[in-house]
């Protein structure tokens, strides 16, 4: 998957073009922070994961101050995206709710449409959702931390 | 000593794209190796299909040649290549400028019911996706 540690070091490690994405030192309710925007052509959801069932936090960090901003969710079952929740936010750094215009939060799910592929339904506005309620606590947690301008610093391979 | 020679024949494209002194190169350009191992091609049409088409991803992109960003929003219907506005303008650093986020309102310039119809419906200064696609960085794919 390309994450900290998933290479030994003997063999150079993970190449930074190579990486999907970088972990940071925070977890919000044990679900990690990971910065999806350290490669500079590259925002890309992460499609597996190495755990079995984990929750990820993707956050983008501003180039200059190293401020990170969570603004997905990727839920993960049987190491395949089962769900996505996409953020947006207000001036005041709060979610926005959702709208069927799409200039809300929604989520979004995820499952195989061909053997082996992961993706989802695109242009079906049934998969265009709300987001469930027992993610709203992580939610508040998330507008909390990015208020809180946390500060991620790249550990050097 | 191959290295320092292999670094000064890169072409630089766009100067301080990223941030000072970190440029755009135009082998940063196109698809990039995990798109072209994903799709299992080095086909830019498959590749795009692979991506766009079967997986569904939204796909936001950084056109060199009339810097403009521009997004394939494939989340609705109908589907819309847009231009992308730029949240930050007055960012010193291109890169900066656009979030890439392909929900954002924006100018359409092509739009469809069936993202088949992209890959040859899309047109960009009368150039076509492959050709504006090898000449772009590829921001977004989500």
């Amino acid at each position: 998957m390309g994450g900290n540690g998933s290479y030994s070091k003997e063999f150079g490690g993970v190449k930074p073009q190579d990486r999907t994405h970088y972990e940071t030192e925070y977890k919000i309710e044990g679900h990690k922070v990971l910065v999806l925007q350290e490669n500079p052509s590259h925002d890309k959801i992460i499609m597996n994961s190495n755990s079995r069932n984990p929750i990820y936090l993707f956050a983008s960090a501003d180039k200059k101050t190293g401020k990170l901003t969570i603004s997905g969710i990727g839920i993960y079952k049987n190491n395949k995206l089962v769900e996505s929740i996409d953020l947006k936010f207000d001036s005041n750094g709060n979610v926005l709710p959702f709208s069927k215009t799409e200039d809300g939060s929604h989520s979004h799910n995820w499952f195989e449409v061909a053997p082996g592929i992961i993706g989802r339904k695109s242009y079906d506005k049934s998969n265009h959702k709300p987001i469930k309620q027992k993610y709203q606590k992580l939610i508040d947690k998330i507008v909390d931390f990015n208020k809180k301008g946390k500060i991620w610093k790249k550990r050097k391979d | 000593m191959e290295e320092k020679k292999r670094l000064r024949n890169r072409k630089i494209v766009v100067r301080d794209f990223f941030g000072d002194g970190d440029h755009l190169y135009e082998d940063q350009l196109g698809w990039t190796k995990r798109e072209k191992r994903e799709a299992r091609s080095l086909v830019s049409k498959e590749i795009f299909e692979y991506e766009v088409v079967t997986v569904g991803l939204n796909l936001a992109f950084y056109y060199v040649d009339n810097d403009t960003f521009y997004g394939i929003h494939t989340e609705s219907l109908p589907i819309e290549v847009k231009v992308l506005p730029r949240d930050t303008p007055d960012s010193p650093y291109i890169n900066s400028q656009c979030k890439g986020d392909t929900h954002a309102r924006g100018e359409v310039v092509f739009s469809c019911r069936d993202s088949k119809e992209l890959w040859d419906g899309v047109k960009i200064d009368d150039k076509t996706l492959e050709e504006v696609l090898n000449r772009s960085l590829i921001i977004t794919l989500n």
